[in-house]
Order: structure tokens, then sequence, then C-alpha cells
């Protein structure tokens, strides 16, 4: 059969399978090849038709969302790294942040004291003079002076810190008088003025921690150390160090977590109040992985697991049975 | 030239951004619509893409793809689709790793998405006057004989163009096939 002549056949063929064609009958049954090159044809014709609905989602305007929200976050990065530049005044000792809201604060140069505070809700990236890169958590402070050589902080939050090596130790002192000295390692280091304990987790390297009463402890990578403030007890803990660690991808491990501990996580990470509003608190227990973007959906999640109740008046929340 | 979805892939990796853009463009639609079909909410499904894409272009240099770059964007909205499911009843809590075939999709569903996906670049690339026609009767649904009257064409013609883009998109996804 004519080429032209079977395509005016095929089309009609798709346009209407019950007309009867008795022209394209004997070219199908002419060879196998044809009737698969047919079977093409169809699918081509038929998954055509369903591109239809692809129409109801328009790309134009959702890139110009998604666009935006990536944008907005370079500004961010890029207005604060900028400042960051600004307040240290020298190319060498580059201060990166990444926070949202961000205070940083210098004591005039007489003594070159750098502060970096995270607010709630919001990280940071800095680093120091040395090579040091310390990860900020929300509602932390790093103090540090900008001289060569000297490598002591003062901290109080979480943070986890990337120490790089040298021959001097690096110092870290936490407000309440708690020091640790390292080399070359990384690890994370829970210190918030208003817990109950100061935790000390490994990665890598080595670490030397000694409490006010001179106690001493080394940790090796994977092992987790606390202080508590209450007792005075410096000692080795189980658990996880990639727990410990799970801010920095969002996470937060719950673990059988208590409802007052995790709603002070809570209010660190999201910004927010909480109230326990609760007749038993200590009948909850959280286990779990909370890894929700909005407090939203964290309070949704929390809902549907623990059957816990929340009202939600912008920054304030409130936990009910 | 078009280009490849692989070396799209590759420029993203190195942060080019009008390649994120263009992979957006070829994809956003055709995911949202599948997306769609799993989750039933047209406003989630968009945010399901949108977060997906967002998700992306932040963890371009962590990307790394063993299958076709279709296979790979149309698992990862299914998945994220059955996450955001199962979020309903329990939100992302219980664990890390959710087996991510609990609830059943016919299993020759992605490979029919990244037929669409690549019809619907073949359909495209078809000349203009010829595109125009097949996707009025195909997409917009209109008969040959109400073509015939908007463009002012003969129906002869019409069927001439219908044949010519349906010869062209056999051939053109063969050649994709292969690739």
């Amino acid at each position: 059969m004519e080429e032209k002549k079977l395509g005016d056949h095929i089309i009609d063929h798709l346009n209407n399978e019950k007309k009867e064609s008795p022209e394209l009958d004997l070219w199908l049954e002419e060879a196998e090849e044809n009737r698969n090159t047919l079977s093409r044809y169809k699918r081509i014709w038929e998954e055509s038709r369903t591109l239809s609905e692809n129409k109801s989602f328009n790309a134009i305007k959702a890139w110009t969302k998604v666009d935006g929200r990536l944008q907005s976050k370079k500004i961010i990065r890029r207005r604060f790294t900028a400042a960051a530049y600004a307040v240290s005044g020298m190319a060498a000792s580059i201060l990166i942040i990444l926070g949202l809201y961000l205070f940083t604060n210098i004591v005039p140069q007489t003594d070159q004291v750098v502060k970096v505070a995270t607010a709630y809700g919001s990280r940071s990236e800095v680093e120091l003079p040395d090579g040091t890169v310390v990860s900020l958590n929300a509602g932390s402070s790093l103090e540090y002076k900008r001289s060569d050589g000297i490598r002591e902080v003062i901290f109080s939050g979480e943070g986890f810190f990337d120490v790089e090596k040298a021959k001097d130790p690096f110092v870290i002192q936490t407000a309440d008088g708690y020091e640790l000295k390292v080399l070359g390692t990384r690890f994370n280091l829970t210190a918030y003025k208003n817990d109950m304990q100061i935790t000390a987790a490994l990665v890598e390297g080595k670490v030397h921690i000694s409490s006010p009463e001179k106690k001493e402890l080394y940790l090796k990578p994977g092992q987790v150390a606390e202080y508590d403030k209450t007792n005075k007890g410096l000692k080795y803990v189980k658990s996880d160090v990639g727990r410990m660690t799970g801010w920095m991808d969002d996470k937060i491990f719950l673990d059988g977590m208590k409802v007052a501990e995790l709603a002070q996580r809570l209010e660190r990470r999201f910004d927010v109040v909480i109230t326990v509003n609760l007749k038993n608190p200590g009948d909850y227990h959280f286990t779990g992985v909370l890894q929700e973007e909005t407090i939203g959906n964290v309070m949704e999640a929390l809902h549907y697991s623990s059957g816990l109740n929340y009202t939600i008046k912008g920054k304030n929340i409130i936990l009910t049975d | 030239m078009k280009v490849s979805d692989a070396t799209l892939i590759n420029g993203i990796r190195l942060g080019e951004y009008s390649l994120f853009n263009e992979l957006f463009m070829r994809y956003y639609s055709r995911l949202c619509a599948f997306v769609y079909d799993i989750t039933n909410d047209k406003s989630s499904a968009e945010d399901i893409v949108q977060e997906l894409f967002i998700r992306i272009w932040e963890r371009r240099s962590n990307i790394d793809i063993q299958e076709s770059v279709s296979g790979f964007l149309f698992r990862a909205a299914r998945n994220a689709a059955l996450n955001h499911i199962r979020g309903e009843k329990s939100r992302r809590l219980v664990q890390l790793d959710i087996p991510q075939e609990e609830v059943s999709i016919e299993p020759d569903r992605i490979e029919k998405e990244e037929f669409r996906v690549m019809l619907e670049q073949c359909m495209n690339a078809l000349p203009e006057r010829c595109q125009l026609v097949f996707k009025m009767h195909r997409i917009e649904g209109l008969k040959q004989k109400e073509i015939s009257e908007k463009l002012n064409i003969s129906i002869k013609t019409i069927k001439n163009q219908i044949w010519k883009a349906m010869k062209y998109l056999r051939s053109c996804l063969e050649v994709q096939e292969d690739a």
C-alpha cells in the first residue's frame, strides 16, 4: 500500500476504531512488523491525549515560587557573609555566617574580641582565625580573640567543632567554668546555660575534659561524656554520637525524651514559646525522629504519635491533654 | 540543539542555575500530574514537586543518579508523595528508613511516565505548523473539521500534518528509547 494512503488509514483507524477498513486489515495481516508498528502508533496516539492533564499545572508560575525561595536563601547568605567581612575587616579571617537572625557584636579594636551569637530559630557557621570551623546551633554564642596563635573560645549553647590541627591545644570554656582541651578533632558540644548537663560527643581525634572540680576525662571517637551541674559528676554516658549531631541535618532524635526537654529543644529550634499544660507531663515519652521543617508540622506529628493536643497562636504554643 | 537530561544534571551539579531552570520546566507539570495521581490533592502535589526541586538544587553536588534522570525524578517524586500520604497518619516521626513500597502503584507506572516525558519532548521538537495541528487535535481534542475551520486549511492538509507528526514521533521515540 502506498505510504501516504497507509497514513490516512492509520489516522482514521486511530480516530475511530470501529470503522471498518479492509485495506488496513490486509496490511496488518501481511506481517507481524506491521502489527507492531500500528501498536506503537496507538501508544503514541493515546499517550499524547493524556498530556493535556499537565496543562492544569503551571510550571512558569511554580518556577517563580521556587526561584524566589532559592534566591531569598542566597541573599540572606550573601548579606550575612558581607556583614561578616565588614566586621572582621581582615580578608584573611573569614567569618561565614548562615543564620537567619544573627547578632554580631565586636568590642572595639583594643582587645579584639569577636562574639558571634545565634538567636532562637537560626544557626550559623564561624571560621576562626586558626582555621577551626564551628557550626552553631540555635541559641548559642561563641566568643574569641582575634589574634594569631591564641586558640581559646568561650562558648555556650550547642555547637559542632571541627578543630584545626596545631601544636597548641584548642581550649573551650563554657560560661559555667567547664573546660575542654583538644588538639585536632571533631566533636559536638552541648552546653546551654539553662540545661542541667553539659554533653560532649566525639567524632574524630581525642578530647580532654576537665570540670571545675578538677575531675578529668579523655574521650575517644564514638564516646559521649556528660557533666552534671547539680551533682558535679563527670562521666561517660551511653549515647549515639550520630544522634547528638542530628541537629546539623535538621533532625531531633527523641529517644524516650520527656515533654520538658522536647519543649525546650523546639523553642530553640523554631523560636517559639511553649507552655506545657498537661495533667501528668511525666506520662509522655517521645521516641523517634523529628525531621519536620515547620513547627506546625512538628506539632501535628506529635499529635498523631502521642495524642497530645496543641494550639498555636503566633509564636505561642500551648500543649494540652 | 536540545540538551540531554544527563548533560543538564552534570551542569546542575556544577551549579548552573539556568540548567536547573530547564530541568524544572521540562519535568514540573509531568511530575505534578504524577504525584496528583497518588495524593489526589492538587496543591499538595505542587508543594511536593516544588520541595523536590528545591532539595535537588540545594543538594546538587551530592546528586548521584544511577538510572535515567526521568526515572530518578519520578521515583523521588513517588517516594515524596508516599511519605506525604503516610505522613497524614503518622508524619515522619516513626523511623528514618521507611519502606518505600507500602502503597502499591502499578509497577510499570514509572516507565509509562518516562515514555510520556519523551513523547512530550519529541512533540515539542516537531516543526511549528505540524506541532500546532497535532496538539490541537490530540491535546486540545479538536476534531479535524474544527481545526480546518480555525486555521483555514483543508482536512487533507490536516491529515497529512498529523501523519507527518506521527511518523516523526515514532522515530524520535525509537531514538530516545535506545539512548
